[in-house]
C-alpha cells in the first residue's frame, strides 16, 4: 500500500474515521489554496449542488464579483456536511466530522483575512483503542501514538460553512431543485429541474455526488465524452452510515475498531468503527458513534427502518461489551447516507487512481467538476477540505477561460 | 516551568544521593542521546552512569584467556520527548544495569531495568484564528505516568573519553487515571567519560 493510498483510505471524508498519524500529518505540506486568479470571464456561472464544494465555489466566485447561482436538490445547504443540534447537549456531525489536515486549513478554505472569528478544535488523539477481532476485545492503546487529527469542539463542519461561507451565497441559492437534464450543446448552458424549471448560464460547476453521475440521474446533452464515462468506472462511492446512541453509562473505549489494525489500514473494501462521539467535548453525555463505509456498512444500510438498524447495532454492541449496550441504552439517531436522497452513498473510493485527471478535466470549457472526488491533492480526496480545494481549482480554471 | 525545575531538582537529588559512590569512581560516563518513543516522537535524554560494583572475570575460550570486566550500575536520567502538536513529556528515570565488556574489545553491552516517571502535557483543544490560520490558544491537561522498562544497550568506545551507544527499551506507560499502554523507545547517543578526582 502506498503512502497516498494509506492516507486516502484512512482519511475518509468526514464520515470516514481517520487513521492519520501525526507524523504523517507533520510531513504533509498544507494544501495551498490559491487566491489570485487570472480573470478572463464575466458571464454567469451555474453551480449544481450546495455541499462543501458548491458552497466554496460560490464563496470564491463571490469574492471575484462573478455572477453565479447555486441550485441545490435538497431543502438546505450542506450535502454530506450535516448536523443535529438537539440529540445531545453538543452538536453532532451526521456527515463530515474530522478535519484531516492542520487546523490552518480552515482559514485557507475561507481565504479572507478580513474574517474576525476563531474556532475551537479538539485535538483528536484517542487514548483508549480496542480491537474487536475473532469475537474478542483486545486493547491496543499503543496505537494512540500513531493516531491524531482534529474535530470541532462545540461546533460542527456545518456550523463552519453556515457562519463563514453561507452568508455570502445564501441569496443566490435555490433549494428543492433537483437537476435532471443539462444541455451544453449551445452557447448557453441550460439546466432543467424535475419540475421543468430552467436555469441558464455561460459556464457550469458540477458538484453533485459521484453516485448521481454514475447512476445517470442527470441526462447530459451531448452525452459525456467516452473518456469521462470510462473514468467514472474507476471510482466508486459505496454505502455509508453513521449511528449515534446515547447511553446512561459509558462502557466503551475512545475507539473500537472492527478487525485487526492492519485490516483497518489495508482494507480498501471499507471500514467500520465505534467511537466516543463525546470525546473531549464539554459534556457529561455518553454518546457512542458508529461509522461504517463500504462493505462493512451494508449490513446496516440494507435495513428498511431505523429501528431495525439500531437493534442490529445494539445486538452487536451487546456481544462486544457483554450486554451493556441494551442495559444502558437511552436513545439513538441514524443517518443512512446510502438512502439519503441526492447523496446515495458515502464518499469516493478510487479503484483506479489513473482516472483522476480525466475525471477532473472540464468538458468543452463549459462544465467544470468540483467535490471530494476531484481534489487535485491526492491526500485530500474524500475530505471536506479536498472538496473545497477542488472548488478553488475549478473556479481558477473557469475564470482563466482558456479554450480546452 | 515549575514542573521542569522540579524534575531538575529531583535529578540533582538523585545525583547527590549517589555521591558516596562517585567519590570512589574515577570515571563517570555522561550520556546524551536522541531518545524517541516508537522511533517517531523526538526527544533527548541526559544521564550519568554510576558504577556500584565492578569485577573482573577470566574466561577460557578456544585455549585463550579472555578478560571480561563486569559491572553493576545505576543510571539516573532526565529526558524530554514530544509528539508534535499533541503532547510534551518530561521524564525522570533510573536504570539498574549490568554491563559486560571484554577488555580486548571496544564494544560492550548492557542489560538494565528502569523505572521512570513521565509527566505529560496533553493538548486537549486549541483555537484557530480563521483569518490567519494561527493557533491562538491551547488547553492542556497534565497526565502522570510511571514507566517501567527493560533495556538493552550496545555501544562502542571510540576514544578514552568518548563512545557511542544505541539502546532499545520496552516498557509500559502506567497511570491510575488513564489506561496505560506499551512503549517502545529507541535511543542513539554519545557517552563522555567524565574524570573525577578520587577523594
Amino acid at each position: 500500500m502506498t503512502r497516498q493510498e494509506f492516507l486516502q483510505r484512512s482519511t475518509a471524508l468526514g464520515i470516514g474515521l481517520p487513521l492519520l498519524s501525526n507524523l504523517l500529518l507533520g510531513c504533509e505540506d498544507e494544501v495551498l489554496f490559491k487566491n489570485d486568479f487570472e480573470v478572463n470571464f464575466s458571464g454567469k456561472v451555474l453551480i449544481i449542488g450546495a455541499g462543501a464544494a458548491g458552497m466554496t465555489a460560490g464563496h470564491v466566485l463571490n469574492k471575484y464579483g462573478i455572477d453565479f447561482e447555486i441550485v441545490e436538490a435538497a431543502a438546505g445547504f450542506g450535502g454530506r456536511v450535516k448536523k443535529i443540534e438537539n440529540f445531545a447537549d453538543f452538536p453532532i456531525d451526521l456527515g463530515a466530522e474530522w478535519i484531516h489536515d492542520k487546523p490552518s486549513i480552515l482559514a485557507k478554505l475561507i481565504s479572507d483575512d478580513r474574517v474576525n472569528a476563531n474556532v475551537e478544535l479538539i485535538d483528536y488523539s484517542p487514548e483508549t483503542i480496542y480491537l474487536w477481532k475473532n469475537d474478542k476485545l483486545k486493547k491496543r492503546n499503543f496505537f494512540s501514538n500513531f493516531y491524531g487529527e482534529y474535530k470541532f469542539k462545540d461546533t460542527t463542519w456545518f456550523d463552519f460553512f453556515e457562519r463563514h461561507i453561507v452568508p455570502g451565497i445564501a441569496d443566490r441559492t435555490v433549494f428543492n431543485s433537483p437537476i435532471v437534464q443539462i444541455d451544453y450543446s449551445k452557447d448557453k448552458i441550460v439546466a432543467t429541474t424535475t419540475n421543468g424549471h430552467v436555469f441558464q448560464a455561460d459556464k457550469l460547476i458540477l458538484t453533485v455526488p459521484l453516485t448521481i453521475l454514475k447512476q445517470n440521474r442527470i441526462a447530459f446533452t451531448p452525452a459525456f465524452p467516452q473518456q469521462k464515462v470510462e473514468a467514472l468506472k474507476g471510482v466508486d462511492m459505496p454505502d455509508g452510515i453513521k449511528v449515534f446512541i446515547e447511553f446512561s453509562e459509558r462502557f466503551y473505549p475512545d475507539i473500537t475498531f472492527d478487525g485487526g489494525l492492519f485490516e483497518n489500514l489495508n482494507d480498501d473494501k471499507g471500514a467500520k468503527t465505534y467511537y466516543d462521539a463525546a470525546f473531549r467535548k464539554d459534556t457529561n453525555k455518553n454518546v457512542l458513534g458508529l461509522f461504517a463505509v463500504g462493505i462493512p456498512a451494508t449490513p446496516y444500510t440494507r435495513h428498511e427502518t431505523e429501528e431495525e438498524i439500531v437493534q442490529y447495532v445494539l445486538d452487536e454492541l451487546d456481544k462486544i461489551f457483554d450486554g451493556k449496550a441494551s442495559k444502558f441504552y437511552v436513545k439513538h439517531i441514524v443517518q443512512n447516507w446510502s438512502k439519503e436522497s441526492y447523496i446515495l452513498g458515502s464518499y469516493s473510493h478510487y479503484v483506479d487512481y489513473n482516472v483522476r485527471d480525466e475525471l477532473r478535466r472540464p468538458i468543452d470549457g463549459k462544465i467544470y467538476f468540483a467535490g471530494e472526488t476531484y481534489s487535485p491533492d491526492e491526500n485530500a480526496i474524500a475530505t471536506v477540505h479536498g472538496a473545497g480545494l477542488s472548488a478553488y481549482v475549478a473556479v481558477e480554471d473557469l475564470l482563466k477561460n482558456e479554450s480546452i | 516551568m515549575i514542573k521542569k525545575i522540579r524534575l531538575v531538582i529531583l535529578f540533582a537529588a538523585a545525583t547527590y544521593l549517589t555521591r558516596g559512590t562517585m567519590a570512589q569512581e574515577k570515571e563517570i560516563p555522561i550520556s546524551l542521546s536522541y531518545s524517541a518513543p516508537y522511533f517517531i516522537q523526538p526527544g533527548f535524554r541526559l544521564g550519568m552512569e554510576l558504577a556500584q560494583k565492578r569485577w573482573e572475570a577470566v574466561k577460557e575460550r578456544k585455549g585463550k584467556s579472555l578478560n571480561v570486566t563486569k559491572s553493576l550500575y545505576i543510571q539516573p536520567q532526565v529526558g524530554f520527548y514530544a509528539r508534535p502538536r499533541v503532547h510534551n513529556n518530561w521524564l525522570l528515570n533510573a536504570e539498574l544495569g549490568y554491563k559486560r565488556k571484554r577488555n580486548d574489545k571496544k564494544g560492550y553491552s548492557n542489560l538494565s531495568v528502569g523505572l521512570g516517571f513521565v509527566q505529560r502535557s496533553q493538548i486537549l483543544s486549541l483555537t484557530v484564528d480563521l483569518s490567519s490560520g494561527e493557533i491562538t490558544d491551547k488547553d492542556r491537561e497534565t497526565q502522570n505516568y510511571f514507566m517501567p522498562t527493560v533495556n538493552y544497550e550496545m555501544g562502542r568506545i571510540i576514544s578514552p573519553k568518548m563512545g557511542w551507544f544505541t539502546k532499545l527499551s520496552l516498557g509500559a506507560l502506567m497511570a491510575t487515571k488513564q489506561e496505560g499502554h506499551l512503549v517502545l523507545i529507541y535511543e542513539l547517543g554519545l557517552k563522555y567519560n567524565l574524570k573525577l578526582k578520587s577523594q
